[in-house]
């Protein structure tokens, strides 16, 4: 057998696609739909628009050693908020760390920011206003890694015979604290094992048919009821966002019991697509645009404002979007346009501008999850 | 300072761009109609932003690029995820030959929807790691990771063990 070049047979397979010709009527339809929402949009932000609105078994403790993560606790500022620019993170009080490679995510812990690189999906650091220091936590490429801002545990899956391993460890001391085992079918997403998402003591496993609400500490591991499977999200002080399965409805919801705090539709936004993000407090919840990337890789928004909702108030505010928007992890908005990067308040207003000095525009934001 | 493109220049531009936006989408959904919907609902809202292109020559890149956004907001939506990725093709009863377009194909849309994304995204439109992985909005290690994952489930889907990536970095 000869070798076959993948990209020369799918290039061959692709032509043999028959294609339908461009029904131009329904493209304008479209247009014209497309159109008239983003007026509707324009008038609604710029007015400003506020309105009322199974059980476990675990191993715990034991430093680990081998291959296994090897952390000392960082100096610093650990919860400093920061914007990176290439390889150089700029916190919030001015300070330069350099990183030494493109930084792709800057997660907010209680002892500093996680950070990956664009480089190397395996190569993660803690960050703090001190400097950098690498994370050996073994084998993570290519895993979804739940943080929780308001404590030290990180968590992933990890291969266990027919099933995985929930391991979470404290970035604070370097230890393993639980190692909980879950089982169930996975297919639904292309990482290598399960996702995870952090939140205090509990950890949530997405699978195919559920997600598992696994309470690492306990060892106990049950199946949230506020969480559906085949969908991962952050969960924060009990709270998440979620989506009906087609994508039209996104809610934020307390994961416990799976009462409905927010409920958003598609065709509120102009172009039908964003994303439903919370602060890292769970007290408002962004619906942001995706941001498109231009043919140098430079991402921005291209909407000026977006709608950020306050969940307890029931309120929803237009917030100028600048370039990025992301939070502090005390709940602040952080802008960057272009070379300047302000905080706000929790809406967007009182702004100050950061003693931060760029030389182009923020490539990331802390506590905005960077990875589809 | 270049001109925006005009709105006669976007009717041009859908023409010309329909048939490889169409194969993108196909490959990455799987079925003519969802297809067509992928690419309309991505030119529509490059229409929509039609002022932003810069350059008519830019806007090739930028369709992709809704193109791509669109099909991964719909991959998150759990139906999409439970129906169309399976591990294992059902049973052709035949030896397969991976030069044979339905069973390439077939074996693309049994990938994971991230696997094949990478896959069209570097393997049919021609992308570098570093391209593929801002069109992604995901680090360079998870495309290459991505993309060995895929490699070796289309090997073994079509039992071809020569299949090969002649990739560029």
């Amino acid at each position: 057998m000869t070798d076959n070049d993948l990209r020369t047979l799918l290039r061959d397979a692709a032509n043999e696609v028959s294609v339908p010709r461009l029904a131009t009527d329904e493209l304008h339809h479209r247009t014209r739909t497309v159109r008239r929402r983003r007026r509707a949009r324009w008038f609604a932000g710029t007015a400003a628009l506020v309105m009322a609105g199974a059980v476990g078994t675990y191993a715990l403790s034991g430093t680990l050693g081998g291959d296994e993560p090897h952390i000392a606790a960082a100096q610093g500022d650990p919860r400093g908020w920061a914007v990176a620019e290439g390889d150089s993170v700029h916190f919030g009080d001015g300070s330069v760390v350099t990183y030494g490679g493109t930084v792709n995510d800057l997660r907010y812990t209680s002892v500093g920011l996680l950070a990956r690189s664009t480089q190397s999906n395996a190569r993660l650091s803690l960050i703090t206003t001190a400097g950098v220091q690498p994370l050996d936590l073994g084998d993570v490429s290519d895993r979804l890694i739940g943080t929780d801002p308001d404590s030290p545990y990180v968590s992933w899956t990890v291969e266990d015979g027919d099933g995985w391993l929930v391991r979470v460890v404290d970035l604070g001391t370097g230890e393993k604290v639980a190692d909980v085992p879950v089982s169930g079918t996975y297919t639904w997403a292309g990482w290598t094992t399960p996702p995870v998402a952090v939140d205090g003591e509990h950890a949530y496993v997405a699978l195919d048919d559920r997600t598992l609400d696994v309470e690492w500490r306990a060892g106990q591991v049950s199946t949230s009821k506020g969480l559906p499977g085949s969908y991962t999200t952050e969960v924060i002080n009990g709270r998440a966002v979620t989506q009906d399965p087609t994508g039209e409805t996104k809610k934020v919801v307390e994961v416990a019991t799976g009462d409905v705090l927010l409920t958003t539709r598609s065709s509120d936004s102009p172009d039908g697509l964003f994303r439903l993000q919370l602060s890292p407090d769970g007290n408002h919840a962004l619906a942001a645009p995706y941001a498109m990337c231009d043919e140098n890789d430079n991402c921005r928004y291209e909407t000026a404002t977006a709608p950020i909702h306050d969940l307890g108030q029931g309120t929803e505010t237009a917030v100028a979007l600048g370039d990025q928007i992301g939070w502090t992890s005390e709940g602040q908005l952080i802008r960057a346009t272009g070379t300047k990067v302000e905080t706000c308040d929790e809406v967007g207003q009182g702004c100050t501008d950061a003693p931060i000095t760029l030389e182009k525009r923020v490539s990331t934001i802390s506590g905005t999850m960077n990875q589809s | 300072m270049a001109r925006p493109p005009t709105k006669e220049q976007f009717d041009e531009f859908a023409q010309v761009a329909w048939p490889r936006l169409y194969r993108s989408a196909y490959l990455l959904v799987g079925d003519h109609a969802s297809a067509e919907d992928l690419v309309q609902t991505a030119l529509a809202k490059t229409f929509g932003n039609w002022g932003r292109v810069r350059t008519l020559e830019a806007a090739p890149a930028y369709a992709r690029q809704v193109l791509f956004n669109t099909a991964m907001s719909w991959f998150r939506k759990a139906s999409w995820n439970r129906e169309k990725p399976t591990e294992v093709l059902p049973d052709l009863g035949h030896e397969t030959d991976p030069t044979t377009r339905s069973v390439l194909l077939d074996a693309v849309a049994a990938l994971p929807p991230r696997q094949r994304a990478v896959v069209v995204l570097r393997f049919y439109e021609d992308l570098d790691v570093r391209r593929t992985a801002a069109v992604l909005g995901c680090s360079e290690g998870t495309v290459k990771s991505q993309t060995s994952f895929a490699l070796d489930k289309l090997r073994t889907i079509l039992g071809d063990p020569t299949l090969t990536l002649e990739v560029t970095p």
